[in-house]
């Protein structure tokens, strides 16, 4: 046998995925082990070895490829545990990521968030200001030297990082992304000053802002370089621990890592970029939506993660995941290209309460968390949350959690809803814990219409794929809403991030920014393209990844003069040939333009101006997918595993409902609403009207009618 | 939503689900609207610093939402559809796809760059709702390019006025009026573009508020909107019944050349509504900087909402029923027609903010409830310019430099205010990148930096506000150059409870400098007055021109401080030090600590130079120390707090002005200034970026209030030689009463 392994090590769990040649998937589960996750990961490999029946050493032999989606560079910028970290920049630019552009102080934060002002604040600092130290340099727009770099009168900030015990520098200066040899004297210079800070550390890790991210706009691209200094030290360093117990254990073959932009990349590569790890995990997951939906022949999906304590959702358009336009991490800006997964707070442990002044009921943003949990875990919890409401409902079977390795309590669960909210409202029990879910399930509603709507496309036209534990229970309900009209409950629902990170190819994407006016120089475009491919050919060679041929496509980033939301439009050789001054990508970029923002929207009197330029690599690692297994008929009967009552909302009331185990039904079987299909790890709820069938994958395929 | 159960009567006309679920949907159709605006806009104030905003309103012209963008854009749009109501029914009349345009100040707009459109939402033929959009456009004609119409003596020597007027009809631009729009402006390609990006603001408003009738319902959908108007309004009066009553006022002056023109405003909030009166305010100039009776509104409401709203919608409408707002026709903050108003979001509106604000905040400071939000002034007035000129190949530029929006935010008890954190007139105000502008511009930046020195002083320290410093690049001359703000002799941003107000502005030139020989040299110069050259400094309101060589430095305030600088803790004083924000020699002046060579606090010193400062104000204030310690006592259990150092002692039978020392200053209705001791001091006394260069002489004098035993800095006040000292603060007697009869009866 051979397989591909993969492990999505996130906060609570690492979750494995085993793949064998025919296609045929193992899963299993193990808690994280911060901030050693390798353990954690070993455990997960360990429990599925154990379900195959195989020793850990037999399965890791037999393993191509070892891919990894980890959340270790999140939580080194989470709980601070990075190194100590120096910025050299142009000077008089020392305070460019404490300004943080003013807009700091409300970065990624919800509308509830920004008007609570008495209680904003920007970022605390990765670097702090007395390590952020001024280099006397400057370079222009056109890319001249106007103040050229001295290197000798460096030597005393060269002792300064050295008593200041600097582990770590981010060098970003003014238009280096334009010219960029100051930068790189100074990270040459760095690099051979061999200092470290004389406690082991025999070099400094440097990053310098021309090599990591060369786009112009000197606060993010800083934040970013910034960023990849204080994370990769730690990153490499467990990446280096992850691979030596892989290899201890058994494995020879290749390990990758899911990276943000969609893609794996080698482990070596991985650790020298680990801000590029910083949404490792979500990413995997759209991965794993895009090739599922590509196998399903579906073009606009819209993938949807319900955990306990954040709902997430990406949007596939045309067959592809987007990029988030600006992704911030804590507060900051990053600028390398990173899948778009938009989060918020509402999950399972999404407590509800009712406002104090008025009575109104709101659902989260607050979470019970992990610990203590829902009140129905009997762990200490008193405020009721989603999941108590769906127990108190009877959708979800409080004999039945987690394969019944859990008990819930299904009488604390209904009590604190009774007393916390349906007696103060005067309503039944069940009215209540209805409204919460219908609360619920609005905003994830909303979300959705939000980030479909962003990108310009009615969610009406989706398909809704739904993962992660509690998608089953409310997705019936959101996509509804939405008036989407057909759902999929992957059959690797709990653990679909490993999944993706299993099925993804290599990938790499090389930016840097020129930015012109049209009329465009192509001859210009044309030598840009070729020496980011030319850069991308030269590290893909140095993968240590057993890749097909490497495939490149082209873009370029249009914007109507001023505008600062660019459109990223692709971009031939052909295109290039032609003496117009680039029409032909122009017209591409108004199509596209009026495409997003509505007919008429597009005013090329305004000027049209290029800034960036993208090309992006992929080879294909071998990927197996099983076939489809034959069609077994429509009776689910013998899946049937008794009833019970279960409140379906407002509108339906209390009704018995049949239940099913996931486990046992077969492709081609049917089920009409209402319904319920437990596996071990999640509840599918089938709402009345919809059809709930079968495929050849064994998803269960949900149709909502119109 | 359900039929089974009626929840209990929370005033609503949902239930709260169906209220909980519509409202958070309304608010997500104003916001996708606000966001149109940024990313179909080509102007640098709307994508990159969001000078804009979108409302959602009622048929009837209310706002139900604003985004939390520049909130009098968003609040001025009700004025323009209730003009609209009144005077376009029968002609031209509304349709489902029209949207009309405006920058008639005098109706609606803060000023006439800020063009708003609203379009009517009709379903099944009947108008049940606007929405509307608003961004800051960079020209729309007028003598001067920009905003600032240099030497207009009134409204006719502005930018020209247009509207209300149909602009978009039937889904479509009517061209006649769109090509008559745009022949006014320097920049007409830049203004189609913007008008776009509003009227598909007003469209996607439009079309998801239909898509949102069709799925709840029309009249849920209408009730909801109804609903969060009421709700806003029930929730705020409850907040505001949770603060005392009282009188609290504050005192404001915008300079304008030689004159000076004072603003003022009495806050009385009795149980639970806010009454501001601005009637005793200077009459209107003849000039630019005065402002129309929508932006007053706007100024007012912008204040009550970031300081009170911090856990409701921000729903104008509710807000301003809690709200009773008086003024003077003929005012500066209450212009008539044909007054000047093309400054006016730079002038008198950012005034009137400031004066709300900071009375509420002193509202806030004796509510021991809330106190741990009394913000002391955030950026009291931004330090702006806009460039306008020809690149080397002919092709012209134009429009503003933003950076002074990041100033500073004010102080609170518990929490220094926010450095560089902009200004609270629009939350999510972002200044471009210094690569954005030299792209933009011909200019190279030598820095853009927080200012050491200029979060106002105080026991916690407002936030540092910025400064920058420029050259000309790559181009013969910046032809033109207007330099406006106001603040430049006096402080703008005030502290609060004896906190410092943060620096002046300032602009200062250094013309044919040597900065070209000091790059070439491979230096970068850091301070302007250490360059060659003939130096040159400019006031409020300066037009003029620059050209390589030449190396321009402004300074943008920060915020105000709160409490006595000499309360800080000194650990937080050398943690400012060693963040570059505060310089040694003025962490010894002004907050006493003294640190040594490493930068760590020299405890010993600290104290005795601390000492020193309290005898210093008593010698200034030319009282004789007290005998003996003050009888101590429990503030916190026998007082009423009024101030964070003053509070009312109900324990004697007429309510006396007590110090946290013990000290009795007098009867509680005496004015606790006049009870204080108290020093005057030139202004340049708060800090080294205080008018340095001593522009209009001492126009202006900085005022200090002592408790007379401690000599705590109780308060400080900005004002002119002759004015009086001000009686900023009065519990009301009457709740006073109140809660000692309570009191008394509790103790029964």
């Amino acid at each position: 046998m051979s397989y591909i392994v993969a492990v999505d090590s996130g906060g609570t769990f690492s979750d494995c995925v085993v793949v064998d040649q025919a296609g045929g998937i193992a899963r299993a589960k193990a808690p994280s082990t911060p901030p050693r996750f390798e353990d954690g990961v070993l455990a997960a490999v360990s429990e599925a070895a154990a379900r195959l029946g195989r020793p850990l050493d037999e399965l890791l032999g037999e393993t191509d490829v070892f891919a990894h989606g980890t959340t270790v560079a999140t939580n080194i910028l989470i709980t601070r545990t990075g190194p100590r970290t120096a910025l050299l920049t142009t000077r008089g630019h020392e305070d460019a990521t404490i300004i943080g552009r003013t807009v700091q102080k409300v970065a990624g934060l919800s509308e509830a968030e920004i008007v609570n002002v008495a209680r904003l604040e920007k970022a605390d600092p990765l670097v702090p200001r007395a390590n952020i130290h001024g280099v006397d340099e400057r370079v222009d727009r056109n890319g001249s030297v106007v103040a050229p770099l001295q290197l000798e009168r460096l030597e005393e900030l060269g002792e300064q990082l050295r008593s200041d015990g600097v582990e770590s520098v981010a060098v970003s200066f003014l238009w280096s992304f334009l010219n960029p040899d100051h930068e790189r004297q100074v990270r040459d210079w760095l690099r051979a000053q061999g200092g470290g800070n004389g406690n082991g550390a025999p070099h400094w890790f440097v990053t310098a802002s021309s090599d990591l991210v060369p786009v112009i706009r000197e606060y993010e691209r800083t934040t970013t370089t910034v960023l990849n200094a204080y994370l990769t030290p730690g990153v490499h360093g467990y990446l280096g621990r992850m691979g030596e117990r892989l290899r201890e254990n058994g494995h020879r073959g290749a390990i990758s890592v899911m990276h943000s932009a969609g893609g794996v990349s080698s482990l070596e590569e991985a650790g020298e970029r680990g801000v590029t790890l910083l949404s490792s995990g979500p990413a995997g997951g759209m991965l794993g939506a895009r090739a599922l939906a590509q196998r399903l022949g579906l073009d606009e999906v819209i993938a949807t993660d319900v955990g306990g304590t954040s709902f997430d959702v990406g949007a596939i358009v045309d067959g592809e995941p987007g990029y988030a336009e600006a992704p911030v991490f804590a507060k900051y800006p990053v600028a390398v290209p990173i899948i778009d997964v938009t989060s918020i707070g509402a999950g399972g442990g999404s407590i509800a309460w009712l406002e104090a002044e008025t009575g109104v009921l709101k659902v989260g943003p607050r979470s019970a968390g992990a610990s203590p949990g829902p009140v129905c875990y009997g762990a200490g919890g008193t405020e009721p949350t989603v999941t108590d409401a769906n127990v108190t409902l009877g959708r979800i079977d409080p004999d039945r959690f987690l394969a019944g390795r859990m008990r819930l309590d299904r009488e604390l669960a209904a009590e604190a809803i009774r007393t916390r909210i349906a007696d103060p409202l005067g309503l039944e029990l069940e009215d209540a814990a209805a409204m919460i879910v219908e609360i619920a399930d609005s905003q994830m509603a909303d979300l959705i219409r939000k980030v479909t709507i962003e990108r310009g496309r009615d969610p009406a036209r989706f398909t809704v794929f739904a993962y992660g534990g509690a998608a089953g229970l409310h997705a019936g309900a959101y996509a509804r809403k939405l008036g989407c009209r057909h759902l999929v409950v992957p059959r690797t629902a709990a653990v679909f991030s490993a999944f993706g990170i299993a099925l993804s190819d290599v990938k790499r994407v090389a930016i840097a920014s020129d930015p012109s006016r049209a009329p465009f120089d192509l001859a210009r475009w044309r030598a840009r393209f070729r020496e980011l491919e030319d850069s991308l050919a030269g590290e893909f060679e140095n993968e240590r990844l057993p890749a097909g041929d490497l495939a490149t496509s082209w873009f370029v980033e249009l914007q109507f003069r001023g505008q600062v939301h660019a459109v990223r439009v692709p971009v031939e050789d052909a295109d290039l040939d032609a003496d117009d001054g680039g029409e032909r990508v122009i017209d591409r970029f108004t199509e596209l333009y009026e495409s997003n923002y509505g007919r008429g929207s597009a005013y090329r009197q305004a000027g049209v101006e290029a800034t960036t330029f993208v090309v992006e690599g992929v080879a294909e690692l071998p990927l197996p997918w099983p076939d489809p297994l034959p069609d077994e008929g429509t009776d689910a009967s013998a899946a049937a595993t008794g009833s019970r009552p279960v409140h379906l909302g407002a509108a339906s009331g209390q009704v018995e409902v049949g239940t099913y185990s996931a486990e046992r039904l077969r492709p081609g079987n049917e089920l009409a609403g209402p319904a319920i299909v437990e596996a071990d790890d999640t509840t599918v709820l089938v709402h009345p009207g919809h059809r709930l069938w079968v495929d050849g994958l064994l998803n269960l395929r949900i149709e909502l009618g119109d | 939503m359900t039929a089974t159960a009626a929840p209990v009567d929370v005033g609503l006309r949902l239930d709260p689900a169906t209220f909980e679920i519509v409202s958070h949907r309304l608010w997500y159709i104003n916001d996708e609207g606000a966001l149109t605006i940024s990313r179909l806009s080509g102007s640098p104030v709307a994508t990159e610093v969001f000078d804009m905003n979108a409302g959602l309103m009622t048929a009837g012209g209310d706002l139900v939402y604003i985004d939390n963008f520049i909130c009098a854009q968003a609040t001025t749009l009700s004025p323009l559809v209730k003009e609209l109501l009144s005077e376009y029914s029968e002609s031209p009349g509304f349709g489902p796809e029209d949207i009309f345009l405006c920058n008639d100040p005098y109706v609606s707009v803060c000023h006439q760059n800020c063009v708003g459109v609203a379009g009517p939402i009709f379903a099944d033929d009947e108008l049940v709702a606007w929405a509307g959009a608003s961004l800051h456009a960079i020209d729309v004609g007028g003598p001067t390019a920009g905003q600032v119409q240099v030497d207009a003596a009134d409204i006719y020597g502005e930018q020209p006025l247009i509207g209300p007027i149909k602009v978009f009809e039937d889904g479509r631009f009517r061209k006649d009026v769109e090509r008559t729009y745009l022949r006014n402006s320097r920049l007409p390609e830049l203004l189609g573009l913007d008008l776009r990006a509003k009227t598909a603001a007003v469209q996607v408003i439009r079309r998801r508020l239909l898509e949102a009738f069709d799925e709840f319902g029309r009249e849920t959908v209408l009730e909801a909107m109804e609903d969060v108007i009421d709700y806003t309004e029930r929730r705020l009066r409850a907040r505001i019944g949770e603060l005392p009553d009282g009188t609290w006022r504050h005192r404001g002056y915008i300079e304008f050349g030689d004159e000076i023109y004072d603003c003022h405003v009495v806050l009385t909030k009795e149980g639970e509504e806010l009454r501001f009166d601005f009637s005793e305010s200077a009459d209107q100039a003849p000039a630019v900087i005065n402002c129309a009776y929508p932006g007053l509104v706007g100024g007012v409401l912008a204040a009550v909402m970031v300081y009170l709203c911090w856990d409701m919608p921000w729903s104008p409408a509710g807000v301003l029923r809690t709200l009773e707002i008086e003024s003077r026709p003929g005012t500066i903050v209450h212009a008539e027609h044909p007054a000047g108003v093309s400054k006016s979001t730079t002038t008198a509106i950012w005034e009137v903010r400031n004066l709300a604000s900071i009375t509420v905040a002193k509202m806030l400071a004796a509510s021991e409830r809330h106190r741990d939000r009394a913000m002391a002034g955030w950026q009291g007035v931004k330090a702006l310019e806009e460039l306008f000129g020809e690149e080397p190949g002919g092709e012209r530029f134009g429009g503003p430099l933003l950076d002074g929006m990041a100033g500073g935010g004010g102080a609170m008890p518990g929490r220094d205010g926010i450095d560089t954190g902009g200004h609270t007139s629009s939350l999510r105000a972002t200044i471009a990148n210094v690569e954005s502008y030299e792209l933009r511009y011909p200019i190279l930046y030598l820095y853009r930096r927080q200012t050491p020195d200029s979060g106002g002083p105080g026991a916690f320290r407002g936030g540092a506000g910025i400064s920058l410093m420029y050259t000309a690049h790559g181009v013969d001359e910046i032809a033109t150059k207007i330099l406006h703000t106001f603040g430049v002799e006096q402080p703008e941003s005030p502290g609060l409870c004896g906190g410092y107000p943060s620096t002046t502005n300032q602009f200062a030139i250094v013309r044919d400098s040597d900065v070209r020989e000091r790059f070439a040299a491979g230096e970068v110069p850091q301070v302007l007055t250490e360059l060659a050259g003939e130096f040159e400094v400019h006031g409020a309101y300066s037009v003029t021109s620059m050209r390589p060589g030449d190396v321009y430095r402004a300074v943008s305030m920060g915020g105000g401080g709160y409490g006595d600088p000499l309360d800080r803790d000194p650990e937080l004083v050398a943690r400012d030090v060693e963040r570059r924000l505060v310089t040694p020699v003025w962490a010894e002046r002004t907050w006493g600590v003294v640190l040594t060579a490493d930068g760590t606090v020299d405890r010993d010193r600290t104290s005795v130079r601390r000492a020193e400062l309290r005898e210093r104000r008593r010698q200034a204030a030319g009282v004789e120390a007290p005998d003996g310690e003050p009888r101590p006592w429990e503030p916190d259990a026998d007082g009423i707090r009024m101030t964070e150092a003053l509070f009312c002692d109900l324990s004697t039978d007429e309510p006396a002005l007590r110090c946290r020392c013990g000290h009795v200053l007098g009867p509680a209705e005496e004015s606790h200034k006049r009870l204080a001791a108290q020093a005057r001091f030139p202004v340049q006394e708060i800090g080294p970026e205080v008018n340095p260069y001593r522009i209009g002489g001492a126009r202006f004098e900085l005022r200090e209030f002592y408790c007379p035993a401690c000599f705590t800095l109780l308060e400080v006040e900005i004002a002119r030689p002759d004015d009086p000292v001000l009686d900023d603060t009065r519990l009301s007697t009457t709740w006073l009463a109140a809660i000692k009869q309570r009191d008394a009866a509790g103790v029964a």
